[in-house]
């Protein structure tokens, strides 16, 4: 075959490719979208879930997401960022910088199923919170926190080093610079990483089952077993409760995931055009 | 002649890379002192000594010492955080921070913890007029410092160390990025600024130097070959090095 | 003192990272251990047979491992030539616009939660395998045709990190030797390319590794050594998912022992990907 043949089958496979990427993409989203799009109704949103979630709503889970991603977020994003600052601020690079950056890439890699595991063990059992939201918080916590801790030095790296210069050299204690000069500038690309973070605890399964429990009420306290969204459409699912509700529970799902992504890429989007404005 | 600065036996080194050679030298006090040189002969490193930016250098050492009014720099409980406002600081990049042109210029007093409004608005009105920025952003103090020239930008971070009240300017070739025309607004400030500080510049040409500097010193390979009053330097110089600097035989 | 204090509480923060990897490491092989200990490490690996509740228990995991390994290899059919088509397709081939439309598409394939895959797998992709393959449609092929999927987005990633990588000079220098451009994408720039792609490989099997729920949904469950990829099988994973909640005692241990084994084969894998992620891009001497 001459090369101009080849060439044409190549690119043809490579943009067949492409499609069945974007198709499987716009496949899976479409059909739970729209099987399940016609059981949501604001009962469903708003009602708790009857004869084991088979019929109702699904409010307590939607409660339940919402508030163990939330403790999550608030237990990482102070330690990430703060992370993110010792190491690009407070020290030079060195066995223990390396260290610590070992720790974080190794985190990231950690299986959902093994956080899972930590969780229950450690938080759930060993500390004895029982299935609860802290216990729940805690584990989906360690598994953002490389995320944050990430995103977070790149957009303080990204700070220019003159900044911290002027900064210095008008009088400001190394904390002053980072909060006045350093931080205002980072803040768009860290608080990209923490909604991403925030949209990763949302669809967490595994991590956060044997850890938030399954219970299906509503929470009262940090020590109440809670149910996600993404577990609920699980059980829903391999139980074989309901179809009907799975796709509808599926779709609130996908949505959400949805609203998240699109909220970060618009921060990212003004961050570019900043960065534009500044050079 | 008055001293502000003295250097005694100064030596600056990063690592295993000396940078300042047994420098001793003098600073006049309410006077233009140029210190020239080619790169990479410690010109940088004669300034950052003086307000200490030098040591945020990783394996940062030094020896000898450095006197402000008679006063060791390195004194064991110096305010660092005083001293740089006492001798502010001005870099070659213009520089301004993402915040309004009124923020950028009291910058270093929010810093140094000052909260009175009819404070900040007078010291930003006096800073920006003797940056002569005033009349050009008087009526857009509130307009972010990211849109103005780069001119401008570099007048700003003059106001904004000014708004300090500092004794000493150090200003790191200031006009090196900067066209002709700014350069000469900047040059003729200089010379009514130093009415009033203690200026030490790193000008980005010999022809600067000649133009506002009181007193000049020629700096090579991290030591201070030569150093006189007035123009001296530059007309007659003493030692061969700087002859063949001045004249451009290299550079 | 203020300035010292603050310093001392972001090193904390800082310590975090290390403090909770040294605790997962130490509480995970502190669960697991003594029992691999107790029924001895090679019967563990190599037992084929899972039976916890008879007497006395068996805890074998190899049909665990076999299905793992099946289903990861399976997945990386799948995943690895797609992901590096439209690595290629991203950087060389894609009009700027199309470029834009598709790289949130890809991420967001990346953002679907993994249980929403397992549903497709279950309701739409299995029954279409019975139909057309024979066998119960949950199954290894189910399991891998989905996971190539869904660790689509890292492989194409981190392959087109790499590709990106590759020096303008060295393209040029092919495209000027009079070679077409797909002569000069796999004769030149996909093996200059080519750590970098095996490490986006690595990191993309250790995903399919670890997966868990989605695998649940989708493999069929059963204790038995696949022997096509026709049937239905059980993964290190998706055994540890759904026993731990009703085990108990040494049936539960067995379970973080299986997690052990788990943590260190993707430790291994990750370590694996750092060293070619670092490795320099160009490794042949340039004549």
């Amino acid at each position: 075959m001459s090369s101009a043949r080849v060439q044409r089958l190549a690119f043809g496979c490579i943009w067949a490719a492409a499609i069945l990427t974007i198709g499987v993409l716009a496949l899976i989203i479409g059909l739970i979208v729209w099987r399940g799009l016609p059981s949501i109704s604001w009962e469903f949103l708003t009602g708790s879930p009857e004869n084991l979630g088979r019929d109702g709503g699904i409010l307590p889970t939607i409660i339940g997401t919402m508030v163990l991603g939330l403790v999550a977020l608030l237990i990482a994003t102070p330690l990430g960022i703060g992370s993110a600052i010792y190491l690009t601020e407070y020290t030079y690079e060195s066995r223990f910088t390396r260290a610590i950056r070992f720790c974080t890439e190794s985190l990231a890699g950690v299986p959902s199923i093994i956080f899972g595991l930590f969780g229950f063990i450690f938080f759930v059992t060993y500390l004895q919170m029982g299935w609860s939201i802290l216990a729940g918080g805690l584990t989906l916590a360690l598994m953002v926190l490389p995320t944050i801790i990430r995103t977070s030095e790149e957009a303080i790296r990204t700070v220019p080093q003159s900044y911290r210069d002027v900064s210095y050299s008008l009088g400001a204690t190394r904390w002053k610079m980072v909060t006045t000069a350093v931080l205002p500038s980072a803040l768009p690309g860290i608080v990209t990483g923490v909604i991403l973070s925030f949209g990763r605890a949302v669809s967490e399964t595994a991590a956060v089952i044997f850890t938030a429990g399954t219970a299906l009420n509503v929470p009262t306290s940090i020590f109440s077993p809670v149910r996600t969204m993404a577990v609920h459409f699980y059980i829903l699912a391999v139980e074989g409760i309901s179809l009907e509700k799975a796709y509808a529970t599926g779709t609130v799902l996908i949505v959400t995931v949805l609203l998240i992504n699109v909220i970060a890429s618009s921060l990212i989007t003004r961050l570019v055009r900043q960065r534009v404005r500044r050079s | 002649m008055d001293t502000k600065v003295e250097f005694d036996n100064y030596t600056l080194a990063y690592g295993r890379d000396t940078v300042l050679n047994n420098i001793t030298l003098v600073v006049p006090r309410n006077a233009v002192l140029a210190v020239f040189g080619p790169a990479g002969s410690g010109k940088s490193g004669l300034l950052r000594s003086i307000n200490r930016m030098a040591e945020l250098e990783p394996n940062e050492r030094h020896q000898g010492d450095i006197r402000m009014d008679g006063a060791s720099v390195f004194a064991a409980h110096t305010d660092l955080p005083g001293l740089r406002r006492r001798a502010a600081m001005v870099f070659a990049q213009p520089v301004a921070l993402p915040m309004s042109i009124y923020e950028n210029a009291i910058y270093g007093l929010r810093l140094a913890g000052v909260r009175d409004r009819r404070r900040l608005d007078a010291a930003a009105e006096r800073s920006l007029s003797a940056a002569t920025l005033w009349d050009e952003v008087k009526d857009r103090l509130d307009a972010s410092g990211l849109n103005l020239s780069g001119g401008q930008q570099q007048r700003l971070s003059i106001a904004r160390a000014l708004a300090l009240e500092p004794e000493l300017l150090l200003l790191d070739a200031p006009t090196a990025a900067l066209d002709p025309v700014s350069t000469g607004k900047i040059e003729d400030m200089l010379i009514e600024l130093k009415q009033h500080y203690t200026i030490v510049i790193v000008p980005h040409s010999i022809q600067q130097a000649a133009r506002v500097s009181d007193s000049a010193a020629f700096f090579l390979h991290g030591d201070c070959v030569e150093y006189a009053q007035g123009n001296q330097l530059f007309v007659s110089p003493r030692d061969k090095r700087t002859e063949d600097y001045v004249t451009g035989r290299f550079g | 003192m203020k300035e010292r204090g603050i310093g001392i509480l972001l090193l904390l923060a800082a310590l975090g990272a290390l403090i909770a990897l040294g605790l997962i490491t130490y509480f995970i092989f502190q669960a697991g251990v003594p029992l691999i200990a107790r029924v001895g490490l090679w019967e563990f690996l190599s037992g084929m047979r899972w039976n916890p509740t008879s007497k006395p228990p068996q805890f074998g995991i190899l049909p665990m491992i076999v299905g793992s390994l099946w289903l990861t290899v399976g997945a990386l059919v799948i995943g690895v030539p797609l992901g590096l088509a439209v690595a290629v397709f991203m950087v060389e081939l894609a009009p700027p616009q199309l470029a834009m439309v598709m790289r949130p598409a890809i991420q967001l394939l990346a953002g679907i939660p993994s249980v929403i895959y397992g549903f497709i797998g279950l309701t739409l992709l299995a029954p279409l395998v019975r139909a057309a393959f024979g066998g119960p449609g949950l199954s290894v092929l189910t399991g891998a045709i989905i996971l190539g999927f869904m660790i689509l987005p890292t492989i194409i990633a981190i392959s087109e990190d790499a590709i990106r990588a590759v020096p303008l000079a060295i393209r040029e220098g092919a495209l000027a030797l009079g070679s077409s451009h797909w002569q000069a994408i796999s004769g030149v720039i996909l093996p200059t390319a080519r750590s970098g792609i095996i490490a986006g490989v690595i990191l993309g099997m250790g995903r399919a590794l670890g997966e868990t729920m989605a695998v649940i949904m989708m493999i069929g469950n059963s204790l038995d050594i696949p022997t096509s990829p026709l049937q239905p099988a059980t993964t290190l994973t998706s055994n540890i998912g759904l026993e731990l909640a009703y085990a108990s005692g040494p049936h539960r241990e067995a379970l973080f022992a299986t997690g052990v084994v788990l943590f260190i084969f993707i430790m291994i894998l990750n370590a694996l990907a750092t060293t070619f992620v670092r490795r320099p891009v160009l490794s042949r001497s340039s004549t």
